[in-house]
This record gives structure tokens, sequence and C-alpha cells, in this order.
């Protein structure tokens, strides 16, 4: 019998990115009442979350390839993700991530899209990802470029335009 | 249109998918083989809710949202540890889903099933149903499982019969929607007795 197929748990210097679990529920519905998650589709009821939720699960078991729940190291609380993100109606998987508003500190966000990215590279084979951002989430925009993301031509998703951040090519 | 989201591109994501999909129980029946679903059977699940086959089932819907409860029904095995089998038949790969679902609302899981037009009439769906039942009450140790039946969908009622399902009215009473009806499904005497 070989060993149980599981989803890669990566472990940075004060995080862990992890898959996503039925237990995380109650956080993901906090993080997506918050008006702070207008960038990543939100605010949304608890039945919206648990589409997030379910989207999130989902997209690991049909791709193979998803979001990471970030969670600090020594406690098993979501209080963000980063990972891919590949919508219906997007053109390409992106890196995406997000994180709490009351976790938004000390390089929280560098740290976990950075072990993200190279985790996407050495497990996926996806070495260079974009990052698709509204112009006007300027947190973002300065979060892409601090990880060295160059700026290609922007692209219309739902309607809106997006800026398109391709990240550097990561080796796996 | 299809997006590429759903386009199976061969390479270590793949594999991985399909790794993790191996670890679904695979339950075989007479004719049948339900097995955990991969990316490439989107296209039936698509033709089934994109079409009128989806009408007692809030359809037919867009394919972004086929694609939605497509990734929500499978996700249901990491979150819960139950959710949804493609059906492959002697005669036909993909030619339908049986689930073990619970979407966002409902009280308590439920046994669904959705073929595609080429492999009705032909005894698939009960056939599958059982399966699924055995695995629910011997497997999981389910004591009950519903199944929310549009009140015009002849078919299903038929199919609620002839598997032995009973029509629950607490549950209906319960839920309080006029047009849809709750069948329990109970294990059998010999199963509650193992």
């Amino acid at each position: 019998m070989s060993a149980p197929v599981a989803i890669p748990a990566i472990e940075t210097q004060n995080l862990r990115l992890r898959g996503p679990k039925l237990s995380d529920f109650d956080a993901i519905c906090a993080y997506f009442a918050d008006p702070r998650s207008a960038f990543n589709g939100g605010p949304l009821d608890a039945e919206g979350a648990w589409r997030m939720l379910t989207s999130a699960a989902g997209a690991w078991q049909l791709r193979g390839y998803g979001l990471w729940f970030v969670t600090p190291k020594d406690d098993d609380t979501f209080i963000g993700f980063a990972g891919i993100f590949h919508a219906f109606d997007w053109p390409e998987p992106e890196l995406g991530y997000g994180i709490s508003g009351a976790h938004e500190r000390k390089g929280v966000a560098f740290e976990a899209v950075t072990a993200a990215r190279q985790a996407a590279a050495s497990h996926f084979g996806l070495t260079r990802l974009p990052s698709f951002i509204a112009p006007t989430n300027a947190r973002s925009i300065a979060l892409a470029t601090r990880l060295g993301a160059i700026r290609e031509d922007d692209i219309t998703l739902r309607g809106d335009t997006a800026r398109v951040y391709r990240h550097p090519e990561v080796a796996p | 249109m299809t997006a590429p989201v759903e386009q199976h591109r061969p390479g270590i994501a793949a594999r991985h998918a399909a790794r993790l999909g191996g670890q679904i129980a695979t339950l075989d029946t007479r004719r049948l083989q339900l097995r955990g679903p991969r990316i490439y059977d989107f296209d039936a699940f698509a033709g089934i809710m994109c079409s009128d086959r989806a009408i007692h089932m809030d359809g037919p819907m867009t394919r972004d949202a086929a694609w939605s409860e497509f990734t929500q029904y499978v996700a249901l095995w990491l979150l819960h540890g139950h959710g949804l089998w493609t059906i492959d038949a002697q005669t036909q790969p993909s030619a339908g889903f049986a689930l073990l679902g619970m979407e966002y609302a409902d009280p308590e899981p439920e046994l669904g099933l959705f073929l595609t037009a080429e492999a009705e009439g032909q005894g698939y769906a009960q056939e599958a149903a059982e399966a699924v039942l055995t695995y629910a009450f011997e497997t999981l140790k389910w004591d009950s499982c519903a199944s929310y039946v549009a009140q015009g969908n002849s078919r299903c009622i038929a199919l609620m019969d002839r598997l032995g399902a009973f029509r629950d009215e607490t549950a209906e009473a319960e839920l309080g929607q006029d047009d849809l009806c709750v069948f329990r499904h109970a294990p059998r005497q010999e199963e509650a007795v193992a």
C-alpha cells in the first residue's frame, strides 16, 4: 500500500500553507464578511463563503493544484490564502492571495506568497504565473512589485480592467 | 464556450489530481463502475446541467454555473468524505454521475443522480443508486439518507419507488417548499441488523 496522496503542506519561518479543511469555514466566513475582501470577490454571506471553500477544495481534486490556506505555524487557524487560483472565466491560472486584515502586517503576505510561488513551481511545474490585480488595489500592486513581478498589458476580467503582473521565472 | 480551466493539461499537476481522485472509493456493479471524477468528465456533466435535462435541478444553467456545481460536488470528498462519482457504463464512459451531496442549505446529506440522455432507460440509475446507498449505509454507517425531488419529476419519483424510498412528510414540512418532495432511504433490514 502506498501512502495516501495529500495536498502538499509548505512551512515557512512563521507560517504554514496547507490544503482547505471543513473546520476553516468559520474563519472563511469572517474573511469574506469583511468589506476588505472586495478584491477577492467579497463581501459574501455564509453561502457565498461556502462556495469559496468548496471551489478551493474542488480545484485541488480536479486540477491537482489550488490555493493553500495560510495559518500561523503554531496555530492551525486560517488567516488567509495564497496559491494557484483558476476561475472558470480566467484566461490562465494566476498566483492569487489574500490575508485577513487582522494579520496583514509584518510581511505575512510577502512570506506566504513567496512560499506559494515557489511551491507552484516545485510541485506543479508552474514556473511563471501572473497575478491579476485591480488597478485600485494599491497594496497588492506594491506586493507584486516587491516580489519582482513585471507589468504586462491589461486584460478585462468580468467586465473590469485588470492589471497583469507576471512573476519572474522560478526554478522548480 | 469551453474555458481554459476545464481543459485537461497533462503534466505534474494533472498527475497529482489523478492520484487525489484515485483515493475516492470505486464502486463496481454488474454493468457500471462508479469512480472519482476527473476534469474531462466535466463535458458530460455540463451536457446534463446546461440542457433541459436539468429542468428539475435549477437548470438549464450556464456552463460557468455548471462548473461551480461540479467543483462543489467534487470538493465534498475533501471536506466531508463523500461526494460525486462519475458513472462509467460498459457501453459508455462518463454515462452520468451519482452524488452523496450536501448543498449549503441542506439539512442533511442527499443521494442524487444525473444521467446523460444516452444512458437513460437502461436501469443504470437504479443500479448506481443501489451501490451508492450500500456505500452510505455499510461503509459510511449512515442510518438514513434523503433525496430531494421536484414534484413534476415523474421519472425520478418512479425511481424512488423502485429503490424502496418513502415520502418523508415531516422533512417536507420542515423544508417548507411546496414543489419539492423529500424521499427517505433507509438501510434494508438485513443491512440494519448486520
